[in-house]
């Protein structure tokens, strides 16, 4: 199981890009080596920018797991309690009628219907975290570069550096280096 | 193509599973002298029990190369063995069948039969001879094709006249087709014709999920044995990973076919039908069905949710162990819950059915071993062979 | 490491992938798609025309009478519903099996699940005779007093489990296309129009994706988090789907008429909406990739593989019929033959021997490897296995209830013009969202194809 100190660790969230600087990197590899030296080098306010996800990254940005999972539960627990609950409270005490010579409480009928709630409120959940966690939602929003959701990849450097370190850090793996223009 | 060792079954362990194998039969001569009509029952509790794991290695395997898997590759000739298990079940069932016919069913007995209408419907079918004809040609056709698959997939390993998988998707096609068809009508000989009057169509399904319930809970735990013995290297936690997944998706599946043929079944409380649960569901049996109902279902679903978990042979193996002695409970279920209720005294579960149990593991864990053991351990001369044993799990 | 083939692979750069993809949304429709979508729109002005009709008169426009309450309303529904499965088993289950071949197919599958879904939804509101009294469905507080919506009719499970699959479909759909929703909107940015009113389209397209993309950038930190919702999502939808068609069994096999009342109806129906719902994607697919040019994307090793699921599908189909035969003959209750010899020599045989052609012989031609990879065979037996799924919900339906159990109700069931009608309008409503889906939308998942070309050149990207 995922330690509470990993969950908290999750709540790493997008942040714009407002200052510092954005190098567009040449492939897959330089991106992922690219992540890695920025890590290593203490950088704190940094982000990748890819068309596609890349699971190395995670690791190479020092980034821990998702909480999605936790957030899904909840939903899961409220919408089954709260589906069986209340068909319970209608059925027995609320409008309690005989049908088809079965008992009050009936479970078995009970679960379809508790079932389906179940999934509808945890994919509710899960779609909320997923859109609160990953900040989206901001329709104005634009790619720090153009072309990270074609084909392009990039990184931003947003704690304070000189564009010589930059270039020093990403050495060879870059083709482009520009400031974060707001 | 490399030359893997064989693996060799410590002594102390087919000790144990000998020791095991021991208690059961103990279990059965006590229980004959005892209480001989539960000890019958206990016996063809015991029969289905092996034979549904026989089954499953069957299955697995040409489940196997029909969906043309390739993580699977590394762990077949653990499944291939698994099939073994049917020589066991056969023994004991050919015991019921011929000389135990009448203390289990009902319609066996003429004057019986003379005196229910509803019966005498069924008497071109449950009859005596028919009825062991049957069953013999079930384990017949098994058994030709499950050899002729496992040879096949043996042969794979050779240097020369290499069946190409197209050939053995073939024989496991026709293995399935025989499998599936005579496993229904061999769960509605053997089980349910246990309560003559009653039938349902959602049966063989059942028999079918708790069949692959078991089986899988089986073949996690002989591969996480075998590799805590020095064999299957090449297995890795993504192996597991994928056997918890199966083992998951299957614990779901089971409860999705128990809950319907249970909810339909009451909800429309068809007399030919409801008898079924009415028998299962008062008195001591209430409690029971419960316990399966929690401990085939709820439990290790709950469990199994964590991929570390499923990850982890040992604790995973620990589940399996769980479910395998849930799917015995569930045999013991279906079999005395059918048969008329003055021959079953007491609670359901007592210490014949763990005895037997017991036994149940010792046959699993000696023959398929011993199998296991005389075979090349991993076929390597599969060309998805390399691939297995590099796969990862992509989520 | 031995050498395997990648079969899957398009081996493109990401960037002529995109051109590929999107050149259809990118540029005007031809006269072809055209002249099918003004077919598509006759069909909804007709569907639609004898659904109004039809609230005025009622609905003994329709044929259905006494013993056979339920025609070809609740036929063409739980067919529909069918149909929009295969996408749920192509988006969920395959990519929790991690199967590769889905990438290129599930968003044309998960969009044909959601417009069959739409489809299926309306007859079963058009049925209740007074479709405005639908919201009485819905258990909410009430001044009618405790007045509630009985629990325990599996009709009302019904209304619970399509709008959770609608719902669930909708948002599985719609978070896979945002990343391709993105590539659109930045790929628009430099984008002028000649005339005036070009430029005015121009920028209403504009204003729509960048709407619908909802700030997606790509960062790390967001895929993160959405990669494990896609997980999360899959895995829910996978037994979503199993319970959404055994809940519409059960509105069968609760009630005790001989021939609907079966336990395995759940699994029987299940296995013959994935048979029908992936018979429905190889016809979409075989056309699709023939008129958008998507042949590289969709390869014949895809529509094989679909060929081999129909084949796998159809076999269990054909062990439900046969179970439900045995156990007729083995459980002696005489309604219970009675109806299983009426379907093979009553007034309805044809239909029940139309369904078994289609359904139980047909699947099997899908054994020869030559012919799986024939696209005119594939066709045409993706559209005989969608007739004969069709038969097999009217047999089932109009079979059981034609002759019940007091032989001076029989009657047997002719549908009407309006019945053929509706049936035909259907189709007209489902390609009608379908046209505009393929106008509008790129139909591959461009981002998820990126990330599996990616991984086919280093194991270790993508998901």
């Amino acid at each position: 199981m995922t330690s509470f100190e990993d969950v908290k660790k999750g709540l790493y969230r997008y942040e714009d890009p407002e200052t510092g600087w954005v190098a567009v990197i040449k492939d897959v590899d330089s991106l992922i080596a690219a992540a890695e030296k920025v890590r290593d080098a203490g950088v704190k306010k940094f982000d990748c920018f890819s068309p596609f996800p890349i699971h190395k990254l995670e690791k190479a940005m020092g980034l821990s797991r998702s909480w999605i999972p936790f957030i899904s539960a909840i939903g899961a627990l409220t919408g089954g309690t709260f589906a069986f609950s209340s068909m319970t409270w209608i059925d027995v005490s609320n409008w309690p009628r005989v049908m088809g010579g079965k008992p009050y409480f009936s479970w078995p009928i009970y679960v379809p219907i508790t079932f389906e709630l179940t999934v509808l409120f945890t994919a509710f959940a899960t779609l909320g975290a997923a859109i609160y966690l990953g900040r989206l939602g901001k329709s104005s929003r634009r790619p720090v570069v153009n072309t990270v959701t074609s084909d392009g990849f990039a990184i931003w450097i947003g704690d304070d550096m000189s564009k010589q370190n930059v270039e020093s850090l990403l050495q060879g793996l870059y083709t482009d280096i520009r400031p974060v223009t707001k | 193509m490399e030359n893997l060792e064989k693996f060799k079954v410590p002594a102390k362990m087919n000790n144990f599973f000998l020791g095991l194998i021991g208690i059961g039969l103990t279990t059965l001569i006590v229980g004959f002298i005892v209480d001989p009509a539960r000890a019958w029952a206990g016996m063809l509790v015991l029969g289905f029990y092996l034979m549904t794991i026989g089954l499953f290695g069957g299955f697995f395997t040409s489940m196997h190369f029909i969906s043309g898997s390739k993580w699977s590759v590394v762990l077949r000739r653990v499944s291939e063995s698994m099939f073994y298990v049917l020589i066991a079940a056969a023994v004991f069932l050919g015991i019921v069948v011929i000389f135990g016919m009448h203390h289990l069913y009902e319609w066996s007995h003429e004057e019986v039969m003379a005196n229910d209408q509803i019966l005498q419907k069924k008497a071109a079918y449950l009859n005596r001879p028919f009825f062991i004809a049957r069953v013999i040609v079930y384990f017949v056709s098994w058994f030709a094709m499950g050899t002729m698959l496992r040879k096949y997939s043996l042969k794979q390993d050779g240097n020369t006249d290499k069946p190409s998988r197209g050939v053995l998707s073939a024989i496991s096609a026709g293995w399935m087709i025989i499998f599936v068809y005579f496993l229904e009508l061999c769960s509605i000989d053997l089980i349910m014709s246990l309560e003559p009057h009653w039938s349902t169509t959602m049966f063989p399904m059942y028999t079918f999920a708790g069949l692959v319930c078991s089986g899988f809970g089986v073949l996690i735990i002989l591969t996480a044995t075998i590799q805590k013995h020095g064999g299957l290297k090449s297995m890795t936690p993504e192996h597991f990973h994928d056997l918890g997944k199966f083992q998951f998706a299957f614990v779901g599946f089971w409860a999705y076919i128990a809950f319907c043929q249970h909810m339909l079944t009451w909800y429309a409380n068809l007399p030919e039908e409801t008898v079924y649960l009415e028998r299962r569901l008062h008195g001591i049996w209430g409690g029971y069905t419960a316990f399966l109902w929690v401990g085939h279902f709820i439990i290790p679903f709950l469990i199994l949710l964590s991929s570390k978990i499923k990850r982890n042979p040992n604790q995973l193996a620990k589940v399996s162990w769980w479910i395998v002695f849930m799917g015995f409970v569930d045999v013991v279920w279906l079999v005395y819950g059918g048969i008329q209720h003055e021959n079953i005294h007491g609670y359901p579960f007592k210490w014949m059915e763990m005895g037997l149990f017991l036994g149940a593991i010792g046959i699993i864990g000696y023959s398929v071993l011993n199998a296991y053991a005389k075979v090349h351990p991993e076929p390597t001369g599969d060309p998805f062979y390399q691939e297995s044993v590099h796969f990862h799990q992509k989520h | 490491m031995s050498v395997i083939e990648n079969v899957y692979g398009v081996g493109k750069p990401s960037r002529e992938i995109d051109n590929d993809i999107l050149r259809p949304v990118e540029s005007f429709p031809t006269k072809l798609w055209y002249i099918a979508f003004g077919m598509a729109s006759v069909g909804v002005v007709m569907y639609w025309a004898i659904a109004g009709y039809s609230f005025k008169k009622g609905l003994g426009l329709f044929a259905i009478n006494s013993p056979v309450g339920w025609g070809f309303y609740i036929i063409n529904f739980v067919f529909w519903i069918g149909i929009g499965h295969a996408g749920t088993l192509i988006s969920a289950i395959l990519y929790l099996f991690r199967q590769r071949w889905r990438t290129t197919i599930n968003r044309a599958a998960e969009a044909m699940t959601i417009f069959a879904v739409m489809t299926a939804l309306t007859f079963p509101v058009l049925h209740l005779g007074r479709p405005w009294m639908v919201f009485f469905f819905f258990p909410y507080p009430n001044e009618r007093g405790p007045v509630w919506p009985s629990f325990r009719s599996p009709l009302l499970w019904d209304v619970f489990a399509i709008s959770t699959y609608f719902t669930v479909s909708l948002i599985f759909w719609y978070m896979g296309l945002v990343p391709d929703l993105a590539t659109m909107r930045d790929r628009l940015v430099n984008n002028e129009a000649k005339t005036k009113f070009g430029n005015m389209l121009l920028k209403l397209r504009k204003n729509a994706v960048n709407i619908l993309s909802i700030g997606w950038v790509g960062s790390a930190k967001t895929w993160i988090h959405y990669e494990k919702m896609v997980l999360i999502l899959a895995a829910i939808s996978t037994p979503l789907v199993f319970s959404v068609h055994s809940i519409v069994s059960m509105d069968f096999a609760t009630a005790i008429i001989p021939g609907w009342h079966a336990t395995i109806f759940p699994p029987y129906f299940v296995a013959g909406a994935i048979y029908s719902g992936f018979a429905m994607v190889l016809t979409i697919m075989i056309i699709s990739r023939e008129v958008f040019q998507l042949k590289q994307y969709v390869t014949l090793k895809h529509l094989e593989n679909m060929a081999l699921v129909i084949l796998l599908t159809g076999m269990m189909v054909s062990f439900a019929y046969i179970t439900e035969f045995v156990m007729a003959a083995y459980g002696g209750n005489e309604m219970e033959q009675y109806v299983f010899i009426n379907r093979l020599k009553g007034p309805y045989a044809w239909a029940f021997w139309t369904m078994f052609t289609c359904n139980v012989v047909s699947p099997h031609f899908m054994w020869f490897k030559k012919l799986r990879t024939n696209i005119y065979v594939l066709f045409v037996i993706s559209i005989v296995v969608n007739i004969g799924m069709w038969f097999e919900r009217f047999v089932i339906i109009v079979t059981s209830l034609h002759r019940d159990y007091l032989p001076s109700s029989w009657d047997l069931y002719t549908p009407t013009f309006y019945d053929y009608a509706m049936l035909v309008g259907s189709f007209g409503w489902f390609f009608f969202w379908y046209l505009l889906f393929v106008r509008a939308l790129p139909q591959i998942a461009v981002a998820e194809l990126k990330a599996d070309e990616a991984g086919d050149k280093v194991k270790g990207y993508g998901h």
